[in-house]
C-alpha cells in the first residue's frame, strides 16, 4: 500500500523530469523520486519488521543531499555561461 | 546487546589504500591555502601510486564490513589507481595551458579515486551505491572544470541530470531488492526471485548501463566525453568504466538470472557493438571518435559478461583501459591551448610530423582494434572464447572488423594526408613523457606475456 | 649451445650490416666484409670444434594443443661435413669478395644479405626436422634473389633475381606437398622420427616425388634449371657462393639427409637418375657454344649437379656428398677465378676477347690450371676421385646407359672447359690486363690447393657418413678409373686440337655445316623461348581476365560495397543521438520502462 503510493510519487517525480523545461524544476523532481525511494526503504522496511530499512533511508538521504548541492552548483555554473536554465537552450554541440 | 565487533590487523591494512586516499584529500584541502601547485600534485601522486602498489602486493580474500577484498577487487582497484596516476602526470601541464590549474583538481579525482575503491570492494548494495555517488559526483564536478567553456558546463549539466535519473532508477530497485530479500549484501541478491526481485535487479541493470554507456543509455557519452578536458575523458575512458564494469560483473555473478534477461545483455551488447563502430566511421572530431570507440568497447565487455568469465573481463578491462590512457594522453598533448589538433582535418598528417608520438597513437589505436600481437587482440580472444552463442562471436568479429576500420580510417589520416596548413610541433612535457612510457611498458609487456595477467590473476 | 651460436652468428653480422647500410653510411665501409668474414670464421672455428660429434640443439618454439614444433638444430656426421664447406668455402669467398666489391655503394648491404644467405644456409643443414629445413630453404632461395638482383638498377638483372625467385617457388611447391604428404602420415616431421618411422610404399614414394620436384628447382636439374644461367647476372663471388658452393647443393643435401626414405621409394631412382644423367649432357652440351666465361660456368655448374643426382638415384649418397665437396672447392675456385679476370679485364666478359692471360694475370692461371684440372676429372686431383666414383657406382647398380652417358658428358666438360682455358688464358692477344690484388688472390691459392688434394677426403667421408657397407676396392674399380681418366684426357686433346690458333679454318668449316646446332646449343635449346610461348602467353591471358573482371569487379566491388554499407548505417545511426537534454531524458526513461516491463513480462 505504502509502496504504491511510493511508486507513484516516484512517477510524478519522473513525468516532472521528463516534461518540465527549467533545470531546476528537474532538480526538483529528482529529489522528489529520491524521496520516494526513500519511502520505499522505510515501508519495506515495515513490512519485513527490520529496522534496516530505516538504516538505509539515512544513506540515501545524505547522498540525495550531496547530489542536490552539486546539482544547484552545476546549474549556477551552467547559468553563467548560457544565460538561461532552460533545457531547449542547451544544445552547443552538434553531431 | 549489541556486539562490538573489533577489526582485526589485517583487515585495518585491507582498508589501506582508502584511508590514504582518504587523508590525501585532506592533506590537499590543507594545501590549498598555500596556492602552490607542485606539492598537492606530490600527494595526489604518492597517493595514487600508493593505491596500485597496495593493491597489488595483497594476497587472499578480506572482509571488513559490506567490504569484501579479493584478487578481482584488488585488480581493478589498482587499475583505477594507475589510470589516476597518469590522468595526474598527463594533466597537469594541460591544466596549466588552460588556466585551470586548481588543487581541487586533485581533490576531486582523489574523491572519485575513492568511491571507485568502494565500489571495487562492495560486497553489499549500499556500499557500492555510496561507491558509485562518490564517484559519479566527483567525475560530474570535474567534467565542468573548465567553467568558462560552453561546452564543459553542457556536458556536465547532461551528465549530471542523466546520471542523477539512473541513480534514482538504481536506488529504486535496491528498494525492490530490498523488499524481496530482507537484506542489500550481495549474498542475499542469490535469493532475489519473483516479480519484485528480478523488477529489482532489472533496475538496477538500468543503472549500470548507463554508468558503462551502453544502449539503450548510451546518449550522454560522446557529449560528455567531448566536452570534457581531455585528460579528464581519458580518466573516465578507462577508470570509470572499468569500476563500473567490475561492478556490474559483481552484482550479476552474485545473483542467479533467468534466461530472458540474458536476451536483454545480449541485445543490449549487440546494439553497443554496432552503433559504436558504425558512427565512429562517420566522426571527424577525435573526442567524439574515441567517445563512439568505446561505446563499441563497452559491448564487447557485455559480450564478456554474457560468456560468464570474470577473469576474462578484467583481462579486457585492463587492456583496454591501458590503451584508452595511451590514446587520451596522447590527445592531450596533441592539443594545444586552443585544443586544435583535434578534429580530423586539423590532425591530418601528425603520424608524418611527430613520427614518435604517431607511432605510440598508432600501437594504442591497433591495440583497441584487436590486432595482433598486441594485447587487445588476446583481450578479444579471451572475451569472444567463452562465448557459447557461435553466431554471436561471428558477429562480434565482423562488427570489429568495421570498428577496425574506423581505426585505421584514423591512422590513414595521420599518415596519408598532408598537413593542413604549418603544424606546429607538440612538446611533451616531462609528466607526460613519463606516463606516456608507463603506459606504453605496460602495453607492451601484455602484449608479450600475455598469460602474466592471468597469473596474477589466478596467483594473487 | 655452441650450436646455436655457430647457427646465428652470421644473422648478427648481417642485421649489424643491415643497420649499418641504413643508418649511417660512413667510410671504411670495406668493414663490413671484415665483419660478416669474421662471423663466418667464427662459425667455421666452432664447426671444426664440435664436427663429427652428435649435438642437438632444441628451443621450445611452437606448442599449441597437441602439435608440437621445437626449433632443433641437429649436428650429425652428414651435416658436420656440409657446416664444414659452408663456413670455410664461404669464409674464403667472404675474404675475396670483401676485396672485390670493396668499391660498390651498397657493400654493407652485400655483406648484410651475403651473411643472412649463409645464416640461412646454416639453418637448412642443421635443421632437425623438416619445417626447419624449410625455413633453411626459403631463406637462401630470398638470398639468393636479394644478391643475384644486387645490381637492380639494370632492368635485366632484376629480372634474372625475379626468375630465380619464382623458378625457386615453384619448386618450393613440391616441397609444402611433401611436407603434407609425410605430416599425415607420420604425425611428426622431425627428421630423426620421419627416419625411422614405417610409412607406407604409395606415402614414401608421393612423398619423395615431391621433395625431388623441390630439389630441381633448388639444385638446378631439368626442368627447373632454367634460372641458373640467367643468375650470372650477379656479382661474382654471390655465383661462386650460392650457385658453386652452398644453395645448389641444399637439393642433394635434403635427398642425403632423407635417404632412408628415398631408399624406400623403388620407382623414384630410376627417374632420379635419369634426370641427373640427362640434365648433365644437356648442360654440356649448351656449355660446348657458350662465349660468356660465366654462362660457361654456369651450364658447367648445372651438369655437376645432374651427376650428383644421378649418384643419388643409384644409390650412392657417399659418392655424391664427395662429389659435392669437391665441386664447391674447384667450382668455388674457378668462378672467383673468373672474377678475377673479369676485374683483370675491367668487366669484360666474353672469352674471345681474352686471351694471352697466362702472362698478365700469372697467379690467377695457375689457379684456374688446377681448378680446371680438377673439373676435367685428370688424376690425381679431386675432381678425378669424386666423378669417377659416381661412374663407378652407376656401372656397378646395371645403368649401363646411364654410366655411357655419363662419360660423353665427362668427355664433353674436359672439352668445354679446356676450350675456355684456352681461349682465355693462351694465346698471345692481350698484355694489358692486371692481376688482382693479394685479397682476392689467397683463397684462389687455398681454394686451388683443396682442389688438387681433395680427393684424401673421400675416403674420410665415406667412412664417416657408413651408409652402406664399404665395398671391397676391385679390379673393375681401376678399369673404369683408367676409362674415364682416358675419356677426361680425350677430351682435352680435343679441345687443343680445335681451339689452336691454327685451326681456325677447320673451325669455320664446321661452323658452317653445323651452323645450326651451334645456334640452338648458343639458344640453350630455346628452352626459355619455349616456355614464355607455351606456357607464359596464355597464362598472362589468364591473369588479365581474373584482374578485371574477378579482382576489380568482383572483390572490390563487393569491400567498396561493405565498406559503403558500414559508412551509411553509421550515418543513419548517429541521427539518432539526441543533442538536447530533453530528448535524452525522454529516451533514457522510455528505455528505463522498456527493461521494467521486459523483466516483468518475462516473469509472467
Amino acid at each position: 500500500m505504502v509502496e504504491s503510493f511510493a511508486a507513484a510519487l516516484f512517477l510524478i517525480g519522473l513525468l516532472g523530469i521528463v516534461l518540465r523545461r527549467t533545470i531546476l524544476v528537474m532538480l526538483m523532481s529528482l529529489e522528489l523520486m529520491l524521496n520516494a525511494v526513500n519511502l520505499t526503504f522505510v515501508a519495506f522496511g515495515q513490512q519485513q519488521g527490520l529496522l534496516t530499512g530505516q538504516v538505509y533511508v539515512f544513506f540515501t538521504m545524505t547522498i540525495a543531499a550531496a547530489e542536490a548541492a552539486i546539482g544547484l552548483a552545476l546549474v549556477i555554473a551552467l547559468f553563467r555561461t548560457f544565460r538561461s536554465v532552460d533545457t531547449h537552450a542547451v544544445h552547443g554541440m552538434r553531431e | 546487546m549489541v556486539e562490538i565487533q573489533a577489526l582485526s590487523i589485517e583487515q585495518l591494512l585491507a582498508l589501506r589504500p582508502l584511508a590514504v586516499t582518504i587523508i590525501a584529500v585532506l592533506i590537499i584541502m590543507m594545501l590549498a591555502l598555500w596556492q602552490s601547485k607542485w606539492p598537492s600534485l606530490l600527494v595526489a601522486l604518492s597517493a595514487s601510486a600508493f593505491v596500485v602498489i597496495d593493491s597489488l602486493s595483497g594476497a587472499g580474500t578480506v572482509s571488513v564490513f559490506g567490504l569484501q577484498f579479493d584478487v578481482l577487487s584488488r585488480i581493478v582497484s589498482a587499475l583505477t589507481g594507475f589510470a589516476a596516476f597518469v590522468t595526474f602526470l598527463v594533466s597537469f601541464r594541460y591544466l596549466d595551458q588552460k588556466k585551470e590549474q586548481h588543487p581541487e583538481y586533485q581533490i576531486l579525482l582523489l574523491l572519485s579515486l575513492a568511491g571507485m575503491q568502494l565500489m571495487n570492494a562492495a560486497a553489499d548494495l549500499m556500499l557500492l551505491f555510496i561507491g558509485i555517488e562518490l564517484m559519479s559526483l566527483s567525475i560530474y564536478v570535474l567534467v565542468a572544470f573548465a567553467r568558462s567553456r560552453r561546452a564543459c558546463c553542457e556536458a556536465a549539466i547532461k551528465y549530471f541530470l542523466l546520471g542523477s535519473v539512473a541513480s534514482a532508477f538504481f536506488l529504486y530497485g535496491m528498494s525492490f531488492i530490498f523488499g524481496a530479500t530482507g537484506s542489500l549484501a550481495f549474498t542475499a541478491l542469490a535469493k532475489a526471485n519473483g516479480y519484485l526481485g528480478y523488477l529489482g535487479i532489472g533496475l538496477l541493470t538500468v543503472g549500470f548501463l548507463f554508468k558503462m554507456g551502453a544502449p539503450p543509455f548510451q546518449m550522454w557519452v560522446p557529449d560528455v566525453y567531448e566536452g570534457a578536458m581531455v585528460p579528464l575523458t581519458g580518466f573516465m575512458a578507462s577508470a570509470v568504466k572499468a569500476a563500473s564494469v567490475f561492478a556490474f560483473v559483481r552484482v550479476l555473478t552474485s545473483c542467479t538470472m533467468p534466461d530472458y534477461f540474458w536476451d536483454l545483455i545480449r541485445f543490449a551488447a549487440i546494439a553497443a557493438i554496432f552503433l559504436g563502430n558504425a558512427v565512429a566511421l562517420t566522426q571527424t572530431r577525435l573526442k567524439r571518435f574515441f567517445a563512439y570507440s568505446s561505446i563499441a568497447h563497452t559491448g564487447y565487455m557485455l559480450l564478456g559478461i554474457l560468456g560468464g568469465s570474470s577473469s576474462a573481463i578484467i583481462v579486457y578491462l585492463v587492456v583496454y583501459s591501458v590503451a584508452s590512457l595511451g590514446v587520451f594522453s596522447i590527445l592531450t598533448l596533441m592539443s594545444g591551448p586552443d585544443d586544435s589538433l583535434l578534429t580530423s582535418l586539423e590532425s591530418a598528417g601528425f603520424g608524418r610530423r611527430h613520427p614518435v608520438l604517431g607511432g605510440l597513437m598508432s600501437l594504442f589505436v591497433l591495440s583497441l582494434s584487436g590486432m595482433p600481437p598486441l594485447a587487445g587482440f588476446f583481450g578479444k580472444y579471451q572475451l569472444f572464447v567463452f562465448l557459447q552463442d557461435r553466431t554471436l562471436v561471428l558477429f562480434a568479429m565482423l562488427a570489429s572488423t568495421l570498428g577496425l576500420a574506423a581505426y585505421v580510417r584514423l591512422l590513414i589520416n595521420f599518415y596519408m594526408k598532408e598537413p593542413i596548413g604549418v603544424m606546429s610541433r607538440v612538446r611533451t612535457p616531462v609528466g607526460a613523457f613519463f606516463a606516456l612510457s608507463l603506459v606504453l611498458g605496460l602495453m607492451l609487456h601484455m602484449s608479450f606475456f600475455p598469460d602474466a595477467l592471468i597469473r596474477l590473476i589466478s596467483g594473487l | 649451445m655452441q650450436l646455436a651460436f655457430l647457427c646465428f652468428l652470421p644473422f648478427l653480422a648481417s642485421i649489424f650490416n643491415g643497420f649499418w647500410y641504413l643508418f649511417a653510411k660512413k667510410p671504411w665501409k670495406m668493414a663490413a666484409g671484415v665483419v660478416s668474414t669474421l662471423a663466418l670464421f667464427t662459425s667455421f672455428c666452432l664447426a671444426s670444434a664440435l664436427a663429427f660429434h652428435d649435438v642437438t640443439f632444441s628451443l621450445p618454439w611452437i606448442a599449441t594443443g597437441s602439435f608440437e614444433l621445437p626449433f632443433v638444430l641437429r649436428l650429425d656426421h652428414l651435416s658436420s661435413i656440409f657446416v664444414l664447406v659452408i663456413t670455410g668455402v664461404g669464409t674464403l669467398i667472404h675474404i675475396y669478395a670483401t676485396v672485390y666489391m670493396a668499391h660498390d655503394s651498397g657493400i654493407q648491404k652485400f655483406f648484410a644479405y651475403l651473411s643472412l644467405f649463409c645464416g640461412s644456409m646454416l639453418v637448412l643443414v642443421l635443421g632437425g626436422s623438416l619445417p626447419i629445413l624449410f625455413c633453411g630453404w626459403e631463406g637462401v632461395g630470398l638470398c639468393s634473389y636479394l644478391l643475384i638482383s644486387f645490381w637492380f638498377d639494370d632492368s635485366e638483372k632484376a629480372k634474372a633475381g625475379a626468375k630465380a625467385f619464382i623458378v625457386n617457388r615453384i619448386g618450393d611447391v613440391g616441397f609444402l606437398l611433401g611436407m603434407f604428404v609425410l605430416f599425415q602420415a607420420c604425425g611428426s616431421l622431425d627428421i630423426e622420427t620421419l627416419t625411422h618411422a614405417q610409412l607406407s610404399p604409395t606415402t614414401v614414394l608421393i612423398a619423395c616425388s615431391l621433395l625431388f620436384f623441390a630439389c630441381t628447382g633448388k639444385s638446378a636439374q631439368i626442368p627447373l634449371y632454367i634460372w641458373l644461367p640467367d643468375a650470372m647476372a650477379g656479382p661474382t663471388p654471390v655465383s661462386a657462393l650460392i650457385h658453386a658452393a652452398t644453395m645448389v647443393t641444399s637439393g642433394v643435401y635434403l635427398v642425403t639427409r632423407l635417404h632412408v626414405l628415398f631408399d624406400a621409394a623403388e620407382s623414384l631412382h630410376i627417374v632420379m637418375a635419369t634426370v641427373g644423367g640427362v640434365t648433365a649432357f644437356v648442360a654440356a652440351t649448351i656449355a660446348l657454344v657458350q662465349d660468356d666465361i660465366k654462362k660457361v660456368l654456369a651450364y658447367s655448374t648445372v651438369s655437376q649437379l645432374g651427376y650428383l643426382f644421378l649418384a643419388c638415384g643409384v644409390g650412392a649418397y657417399e659418392a655424391a656428398v664427395f662429389h659435392v665437396v669437391t665441386h664447391a672447392f674447384f667450382k668455388a675456385l674457378l668462378f672467383l677465378a673468373a672474377g678475377s679476370v673479369i676485374h683483370g679485364m675491367d668487366g669484360e666478359q666474353n672469352m674471345w676477347k681474352m686471351g694471352g692471360l697466362k702472362k698478365a694475370m700469372p697467379v690467377t692461371f695457375a689457379t684456374f690450371t688446377l681448378g680446371w684440372l680438377a673439373i676435367c676429372g685428370i688424376p690425381p686431383f679431386s675432381g678425378f676421385f669424386s666423378k669417377d666414383e659416381i661412374l663407378f657406382h652407376t656401372f656397378t647398380s646395371g645403368h649401363t646407359g646411364l654410366w655411357a652417358l655419363g662419360l660423353v658428358t665427362a668427355c664433353m666438360t674436359a672439352f668445354y672447359m679446356t676450350r675456355l682455358y684456352i681461349v682465355t688464358f693462351l694465346g698471345t692477344k692481350h698484355t694489358h690486363a692486371h692481376e688482382s690484388s693479394w685479397g682476392m688472390l689467397a683463397p684462389l691459392c687455398v681454394l686451388a690447393c683443396l682442389s688438387a688434394l681433395g680427393g684424401i677426403f673421400g675416403h674420410m667421408i665415406s667412412h664417416t657418413l657408413a651408409f652402406h657397407a664399404e665395398a671391397e676396392s676391385s679390379q673393375l674399380e681401376w678399369i673404369l678409373m683408367l676409362v674415364s681418366a682416358c675419356i677426361a684426357g680425350l677430351g682435352i686433346a680435343l679441345a687443343f686440337f680445335m681451339y689452336d690458333e691454327s685451326r681456325q679454318p677447320i673451325r669455320a668449316r664446321i661452323q658452317k655445316q653445323y651452323g645450326w646446332l651451334s645456334t640452338a646449343l648458343a639458344h640453350a635449346w630455346y628452352v626459355d623461348e619455349a616456355i614464355d610461348l607455351v606456357l607464359l602467353k596464355p597464362l598472362r591471358q589468364i591473369y588479365g581476365f581474373v584482374w578485371r573482371t574477378i579482382d576489380v569487379l568482383c572483390i572490390d566491388g563487393f569491400i567498396m560495397l561493405l565498406a559503403s554499407g558500414g559508412r551509411a548505417s553509421g550515418d543513419v545511426l548517429r541521427l539518432i543521438q539526441p543533442g538536447f537534454l530533453h530528448i535524452s531524458i525522454a529516451c533514457m526513461v522510455m528505455g528505463a520502462f522498456f527493461i521494467m516491463g521486459y523483466m516483468v513480462y518475462g516473469q509472467l
